[in-house]
């Protein structure tokens, strides 16, 4: 932690957390905030994309069932436009397998949550550590 | 010889020759044949002795006076016959005798013998002829009787239908036309003198030496004990004939032979083999029938049993065979009336799903009565199955039917559900961070609030603020673990089938129960004592690791469950994972309490629970004899002694049954 605390990058990953559950997004953000996360908050594909465009993102926390444009399609069309931004999953579908073109992008299980979980530091470390890899590529 | 008329004058003899000739003529007047001398040419009787009276009906005075008489008594169809030896006799031809017919002047026939010496002169012409007539009808007749009989016999003889035959104790003696035609030969030669046993194959059917039995069997009918037995006869060219033979005693020329009469009964047998065949194939086909299959007749007896209906009903076929069904048939079935009905009415009766109680095990059967009547013969045939295993898979189709229908609608809410339960355990975890003396941005926000995080926290514990968000967290995790519950209900549609490796499978079965918190609270799992024998090299099954994993949850909680209730001592899983030919078999074995026949029995049935109300749902088991039958196409069976535990054993095929 201490060693974090030097690289200021590495320590406020800025994220995005697109889902239209206010209740999910405010929360999760509170959380991430009190860990000196830089946060910003989506409820919709169209918002995401034009907040993907006005900062720099290092990760965006997706839900997939949203009004409009799923998560998926959000996490393969921002791909294209911010190859830089890693992603997450976080949905209430147990069921949720990654399709193909997820898999491509390099996504894997490791990134896929599925709510509710009992202790949000597990997306926080996540986060971290997606970040780091962002800065050492 | 010099017979003399009565008419004739004849010199006076002397006295001596006078006694002898008056003997003489006594004797020849006596005599009940005819003495004649007859003179030739002119056919006149010189001496004719009384007899004639009698054979003739004519006195000697009569034929003196006509002599042409003698031609008229002659039988009509002798007469042709006699004007021919009439001109032979005048040549001197003569035959020592004649045997003809004459009638009586009664008018009754008579046969006739005569005897001829015919006298001739110094130069060889015929001057009379001299003989003896005898009346021979009696004797004739005897004959004639005789012929005839002897005629019927023969014909009798000949004309059977079956072999007729004397032997003596080795040789036929005598046979009729029948037994050349059946042994195939066309001379009485070929069999006359020949031994009975040349006519058969070297061994019987029984294996017995032909010709020693044949002996033995001949000694004892000329012993006299008549014999019938079934003898394999061949035929001149070899070919073979089934026979039936009878031998009797008989007393013929001074010695005992026997009598045989030999029936050929190659047809008969024939016939009886194809009805002894037929019998068995019905029998054959009535018994493999997967029914309970019972024959009665009009007056309600059995006279079919098959082998389900012994296994039904516990009663041998012999024992069931010709008794009245009311007499015999399990009470709780009433079927009598229905059968009574069937025959009356003519239409087949159906009764479904009738529940039977034997001992203490209900099964449920179908029965149907048919009615039968062909050629006269009433009665009807009742055909029961049982159908509980049927109705088992019924309700287990039913059951994983109602699970799939529950599994779609816990994943539709389930997102629904996890959104907001995502919302409730994340604020309250931002809310518990928060109230933390240990981040600083809550040390600021307080004392810019004009208070310390610690007053803030002291307030907290005073008013029980903590212990009331863990309860709120608590719930969250309850709700959530629910609906994740409802959820392995629908995983089906998602299951993949895939090689997976059985004893890993089984660890991290394992190790999800021990970890398994809800069960926590009641007993702690690693208390029992896990014994895993697992053979190396157990090869990959195809299977879907989800659902092996569920039925492996499900015995291991079962167990552990019955276990910690009935606070077994030094409580231990055996768990085995072996190869079998083609199968990998898992067994897992508890020390708990185990369970009785009838609860063995029925643990796979849906809604068979012996735990309290409410505290399983009796379907754990059978959807995982579902699982492993129908999805896998295994095996899946129970073994338990009570008191001692109980062992479940699945069979899996590597291939896996998809």
């Amino acid at each position: 932690m201490s060693e974090k605390e030097e690289s200021p990058v590495q320590k406020f990953p800025h994220v995005l957390i697109v889902d239209d559950d206010k209740g999910v997004s405010r929360s999760l953000a509170a959380f991430l905030e009190d860990r000196d996360f830089e946060v910003k908050t989506a409820e919709n594909a169209e918002i995401a994309l034009h907040l993907m465009k006005d900062f720099r993102f290092h990760a965006a926390v997706i839900d997939l069932r949203l009004p409009g444009m799923s998560g998926d399609m959000i996490i393969l069309k921002a791909h294209v436009l911010f190859p830089h931004i890693r992603f997450l999953v976080y949905t209430g579908s147990s069921a949720f397998q990654l399709s193909e073109e997820l898999q491509q992008i390099g996504m894997t299980s490791e990134h896929v949550f599925i709510k509710p979980l009992s202790d949000l530091s597990i997306i926080a470390d996540t986060l971290f550590n997606l970040a780091d890899h962002y800065e050492s590529i | 010889m010099n017979y003399s008329g009565k008419n004739k004058s004849i010199p006076s003899p002397p006295v001596e020759f006078k006694k002898s000739e008056d003997r003489f003529r006594l004797l020849l007047e006596n005599s009940k044949d005819i003495i004649y001398r007859m003179s030739l040419p002119d056919g006149k009787y010189e001496y004719i002795s009384p007899a004639s009276t009698n054979i003739f009906g004519y006195t000697p005075d009569e034929l003196y006076a006509t002599p042409r008489v003698i031609s008229q008594i002659i039988h009509p169809s002798w007469k042709k016959y006699f004007e021919l030896q009439w001109e032979n006799l005048l040549k001197g031809i003569i035959p020592h005798s004649y045997e003809y017919q004459v009638i009586h002047k009664s008018g009754e026939i008579k046969w006739i013998y005569q005897e001829n010496t015919l006298i001739c002169d110094k130069k060889n012409k015929p001057t009379a002829i001299e003989g003896i007539i005898m009346d021979i009808t009696d004797r004739k007749k005897a004959e004639e009787d005789l012929r005839e009989n002897v005629e019927k016999y023969h014909t009798l003889f000949d004309s059977a239908n079956d072999c007729l035959f004397i032997v003596d104790d080795k040789k036929f003696l005598e046979c009729n036309y029948m037994t050349l035609e059946m042994f195939g030969c066309k001379d009485y030669n070929d069999i006359i003198g020949h031994h009975p046993w040349e006519f058969s194959p070297p061994f019987q059917p029984d294996h017995q030496l032909s010709e020693e039995k044949a002996k033995r069997l001949l000694d004892a009918a000329i012993k006299g004990e008549p014999q019938r037995f079934y003898w394999v006869h061949s035929r001149k060219d070899g070919t073979c004939f089934d026979a039936e033979v009878s031998l009797n005693r008989i007393y013929l020329q001074d010695r005992y032979l026997a009598q045989a009469i030999v029936r050929d009964i190659t047809s008969r047998k024939q016939a009886e083999e194809e009805a002894n065949r037929l019998r068995h194939l019905l029998d054959n086909i009535v018994n493999s029938m997967p029914s309970v299959i019972i024959g009665v007749d009009s007056t309600g007896r059995i006279n079919q049993w098959n082998r389900e209906a012994e296994r039904f009903t516990s009663i041998k076929s012999e024992d069931a065979s010709g008794k009245k069904l009311a007499d015999i048939f399990p009470k709780p079935i009433d079927i009598l009336h229905k059968v009574k009905k069937a025959i009356e009415e003519s239409k087949p009766q159906k009764d479904v799903k009738v529940p039977y109680t034997s001992g203490n095990i209900t099964r449920y059967i179908d029965i149907t009565i048919y009615p039968l009547h062909s050629d006269g013969t009433e009665g009807a045939v009742i055909r029961i199955d049982d159908i509980t295993e049927c109705l088992r898979i019924e309700e287990i189709m039913i059951q994983s039917e109602k699970m799939l229908s529950i599994g779609g609608l816990a994943a539709g809410m389930a997102h629904e559900i996890n959104n907001p339960l995502a919302a409730i355990l994340q604020n309250i975890q931002v809310i518990r961070n928060r109230l933390s003396n240990q981040i600083e941005k809550n040390r600021t926000a307080a004392l810019t609030c004009g208070t310390t995080i610690e007053s803030i926290e002291h307030y907290s514990i005073q008013r029980g603020i903590f212990s009331m968000i863990d309860a709120v967290i608590e719930a969250g995790h309850r709700a959530a673990s629910i609906v994740e519950n409802m959820l392995n209900f629908s995983r089906k549609s998602n299951d993949r089938l895939a090689f997976n490796d059985i004893p890993s499978l089984m660890d991290k079965t394992i190790a999800l129960v021990s970890s398994d918190y809800s069960l926590k609270k009641k007993y702690d799992f690693r208390q029992i004592d896990i014994q895993r024998h697992y053979e190396t090299d157990i090869t990959p099954v195809l299977c879907v690791s989800d659902q092996i994993q569920q039925v492996f949850l499900n015995i291991l909680k079962n167990g552990a469950q019955e276990i910690i209730e009935h606070h077994t001592p030094q409580p231990a899983f055996i768990i085995r994972i072996e190869k079998e030919l083609g199968k990998i078999r898992v067994e897992i074995e508890d020390n708990g309490p185990g369970m009785d026949e009838n609860v063995r029995k029925r643990v796979f049935e849906p809604f068979f629970t012996t735990k309290e109300v409410g505290k399983g749902t009796g379907l754990g088991l059978s959807v995982s004899y579902y699982i492993i039958t129908e999805n896998h196409k295994g095996t899946f069976e129970v073994e338990s002694i009570k008191g001692k535990g109980t062992k479940f054993i699945i069979r899996l095929p590597i291939k896996g049954g998809h």
